[in-house]
């Protein structure tokens, strides 16, 4: 499973929405129930699957999925 | 220094044309770091009234330069628990008064360095910051004048960025469009805000103090002009504040962030505060909400928690942003507001899609009305909360809102909901329509009108505060 279908996955898990597509420009504007509450669980979640550390600014400071894909990649997850 | 002062112009007139007059990076970085000690100096009494800022920021700075490279949790927790310690003690919080320096001494922006250094130990501690600020970088981030007194919060690496840049030649467009920034700033000051505190003080007036005696009807009334004409006065304050320096930062080409983002067109009170005081909201939402979140999720993973665990996320923080922005206990108050807001708005959000489904309320959130009224909503929670801030004094505020009583408050809070639904309804109507001509005409004639607006605030400055009679204060400095 590549990188970007294995955070698809977890982006369908975390908001219950087996429809969504990821594209790297997409934001918390495009899914409905991506709020400040589900972001940090989708962040937990992409952590543990990639075995990546975030830290609280990384968490706070993301803002669309190409952002959390360069930094997946950056931290050198798998 | 007052910002609508000829002091502060011929002072930001120097500043600009000495930082343009080099084309060295250094020179230009002690340029900052003079006018903004020059700029620090007018608030200040004396010598002595400096020291405890310059204590503070000592302090701040030994902090950052004794981490090592990978400093210990306990370390970085005791060096943000000692830096908020002092902060609370200089600025006398209520449970403090007793034990305070013997001297008057200033506070001005000391909520504004604090922000600054506890995300310096914090990102450093978590390798966000690869190198540590020096002395000159340091001072300059934490004290540089066109952010000194209430932002915008900048992020160190996007300050660096700034600071370091190599200098090129300003622009004609860069000129003017910083102008016309800097004019739309004192237009919202000392113009529309100072219209706005006009009407504040003589509805106020009018059931405060010796006033005497109203009807309850008539206090109902006076009360809800007054908290509504209040909310219009800080938003055009602080926000043409901004203005004003992230135009004085353009003269630099020096970017600053964005503070606010028509926060008035939130459609619930959580959007409203990524809209409203946008880098301080960041700044809480990074180093407060959600380390709390990730703390408690690790700790408990089941998705069953998250909705109590954000709720409770949530209150702290709200309640905590509320409480920074005062030492009295009446902003112990705004906080607990500040905190039901938020928690109501979550829980909301939480129970609407169970009692309606998803396609039901995603339905209901796209019809006019609903959208209308929950905009007149949080800008009448946002507007009666801020009694608080006009109130200073906790007996003052429950002497208030007990002559209003419940009911004089639901009704306050209908009337301004209600008002404000149909007010914006109109200018989103009249928003629609107009802005695609508007904006061809003002294109082609950007620079033009660029000067002619520079022109025209300047003399309707003159022209209002001769009226009004009094030079209008940036008010979000004391907070």
């Amino acid at each position: 499973m590549s990188q970007q279908e294995k955070l698809q996955q977890i982006f369908r898990d975390v908001f219950d929405d087996p429809s969504i597509e990821l594209e790297p420009s997409m934001t918390a504007d495009d899914i409905a129930e991506w709020d400040s509450l589900s972001h940090v669980r989708l962040m937990l979640e992409v952590s543990k699957a990639f075995g990546v550390r975030f830290s609280a600014s990384e968490v706070s400071s993301l803002t669309n999925v190409g952002d959390l894909e360069a930094l997946i990649a950056a931290k050198g997850g798998a | 220094m007052n910002f609508v002062s000829l002091h502060f112009l011929v002072f930001t007139l120097a500043t600009v044309l000495a930082y343009q007059a080099t084309r060295s990076v250094t020179v230009r970085q002690w340029v900052l770091l003079i006018a903004s000690a020059y700029f620090i100096s007018t608030y200040m009494l004396d010598f002595k009234s400096a020291l405890p800022l310059a204590v503070f920021l000592g302090l701040g700075y030994l902090l950052v330069a004794a981490m090592g490279a990978t400093p210990s949790r306990a370390y970085v927790a005791a060096a943000v628990c000692l830096m908020i310690g002092s902060f609370l003690y200089l600025k006398q919080f209520f449970f403090l008064t007793a034990v305070g320096l013997p001297f008057i001494y200033s506070t001005v922006g000391l909520s504004y360095v604090l922000f600054r250094i506890i995300s310096l130990i914090v990102d450093l501690a978590n390798r966000d910051i690869e190198k540590k600020p020096g002395p000159g970088a340091y001072l300059a981030y934490t004290c540089g004048f066109t952010t000194f007194l209430s932002g915008p919060v900048q992020t160190w690496p996007s300050f660096k960025g700034e600071y370091e840049k190599q200098p090129v030649p300003i622009t004609e467009g860069e000129v003017l469009h910083a102008m016309s920034r800097i004019a739309t700033g004192y237009f919202k000051l000392a113009i529309v805000a100072a219209v706005f505190d006009y009407l504040f003080q003589n509805f106020t007036v009018q059931f405060t103090g010796a006033a005497g005696p109203v009807s309850w009807p008539k206090l109902v009334a006076l009360y809800t002009v007054s908290a509504a004409a209040y909310t219009g006065y800080l938003y055009y304050n602080f926000s043409g504040y901004m203005d004003i320096v992230i135009g004085i930062g353009g003269l630099l080409q020096f970017k600053l962030p964005e503070n606010f983002n028509k926060p008035f067109s939130a459609k619930s009170f959580l959007e409203f505060w990524q809209r409203w005081h946008m880098t301080m909201s960041q700044w809480f939402k990074t180093y407060l909400f959600t380390p709390i979140m990730l703390a408690a999720m690790r700790r408990l993973p089941d998705p069953r928690h998250s909705a109590a665990i954000g709720l409770s996320a949530f209150f702290i923080t709200f309640l905590v942003m509320g409480i920074w922005h005062g030492s009295t206990v009446v902003f112990v108050v705004y906080g607990v507001l500040m905190a039901f807001g938020a928690c109501a708005n979550k829980l909301w959000q939480l129970a609407m899609p169970r009692a309606l489904g998803k396609p039901g309320y995603k339905s209901l959130q796209k019809r006019l009305v609903y959208i209308q009224l929950c905009k007149g909503l949080t800008f009448a929670f946002f507007t009666l909360a801020l009694t608080c801030l006009w109130t200073p004094e906790i007996g003052q505020l429950f002497g208030l809102t007990g002559r209003l009583g419940v009911s004089g408050l639901v009704l306050s809070i209908a009337a301004l909901t209600l008002v404000f639904a149909a007010v914006n309804l109109v200018f989103d109507r009249v928003g629609a329509i107009a802005p695609g001509r508007l904006a061809a005409v003002g294109a082609r004639y950007r620079d033009t009108l660029a000067v002619s607006r520079c022109a025209g605030v300047i003399l309707a400055v003159i022209f209002v505060s001769a009226i009004l009679n009094k030079a209008p204060e940036f008010v979000y400095k004391a907070f």
